[in-house]
């Protein structure tokens, strides 16, 4: 082995001519590429978050019911009974009255829906009494 | 402020500034560190692109971790260091290694001492080091190369390395026993002997 081999500063002149070696000088295309990423980190930082505002009444509502699909059952039993209101089946009253009129609830079959006031409060003592 | 209010200004409290939108601080930090990170670079990869290319991506870091940096824990340079340390190596280990580099690929000087054979000299020891460096297992080429090229002391690069300091120089020692046996055959040819 050569003093070379054992000698570890024996490098020496390499890395002194590494260190000496010309370096490349940042141009000014590059030091304004990485000036540009600064300042977008900046603007990034700066623009305003967008955040989700406190849920207003409707959304609360719908989250409370269940969402969408009980909205839409929701509407549907509202519309139904809207109808049997405005329509008024025949066939129901046709049916009901003779039991009305039977317990003295409606005096006559055209008017069973006509019901007396006090009707609740015979039908009750009527049940009381057997 | 105007930069040459800046300019006494240290590198942790410049990043500190730009972290609370001062871009005044930036263009001082970009000013100053740009060429040292880029310096570093090319020691480590030998290639003025790609050094390039790692220099812009540890300053973009730098710009992305200022409103985490944490006081007092670590220099800013050392920070650096430890980064385009790291984005060298993983470059190096992607492919790119120099150990194939030819002397007689390397750019010809332009300046007047390109044909000084001295100059030719000292770029031909400059590319032969690089190229063993390549060759080294990673961590000892990164400890050796922050002691010897970029002249950092033991405990600086343990903590760049996320070592110790005895650990820093054992990675040394032996990186320098392969750099030797892996030069020791080019002595002749590098002009070692004239030395």
């Amino acid at each position: 082995m050569t003093e070379f081999d054992r000698d570890g500063d024996a490098l020496e002149p390499f890395f002194k001519a590494v260190r000496a070696a010309e370096v490349p000088a940042p141009g000014p295309d590059m030091l304004a590429r990485v000036l540009a990423a600064a300042e977008a980190e900046l603007d990034a930082r700066a623009a305003p978050v967008r955040r989700p505002g406190r849920p207003g009444f409707f959304a609360t509502f719908l989250r409370a019911i269940g969402g969408w699909p009980a909205m839409g059952g929701l509407a549907a039993a509202t519309f139904a009974g809207v109808m049997i209101g405005v329509v008024q089946p025949a066939s129901l009253v046709d049916q009901v009255s003779p039991w009305l009129m039977q317990l003295g609830l409606a005096s006559e079959a055209e008017d069973a829906f006509s019901l007396d006031p006090d009707a609740g409060l015979a039908l009750t003592f009527a049940a009381i009494e057997g | 402020m105007a930069l040459d209010d800046l300019a006494d200004v240290g590198d942790e409290a410049l990043l500190v500034a730009y972290a609370n939108g001062d871009r005044a601080a930036a263009r001082v930090l970009t000013l100053r560190l740009t060429p040292r990170v880029l310096a570093q670079a090319y020691r480590m990869l030998g290639d003025r692109a790609e050094a390039e290319d790692v220099a812009q991506e540890a300053m973009l870091r730098l710009w992305k971790i200022a409103p985490d940096w944490r006081q007092g824990e670590a220099q800013v340079t050392t920070w650096l260091y430890r980064v385009v340390a790291n984005l060298a190596t993983d470059r190096l280990r992607k492919g790119r290694r120099m150990s194939g580099t030819d002397i007689a690929e390397l750019p010809e000087r332009t300046d007047a001492a390109a044909t000084a054979p001295e100059q030719m000299q000292e770029d031909a020891r400059a590319a032969a080091l690089q190229a063993a460096l390549a060759d080294l297992p990673d961590r000892q080429r990164e400890a050796v190369v922050l002691r010897h090229i970029e002249g950092l002391g033991n405990p600086e690069i343990a903590e760049i390395m996320d070592t110790n300091v005895r650990a820093v120089e054992s990675l040394i020692a032996r990186g320098k026993r392969a750099l030797t046996a892996m030069l020791a055959p080019k002595r002749e040819e590098l002009g070692y002997d004239d030395d």
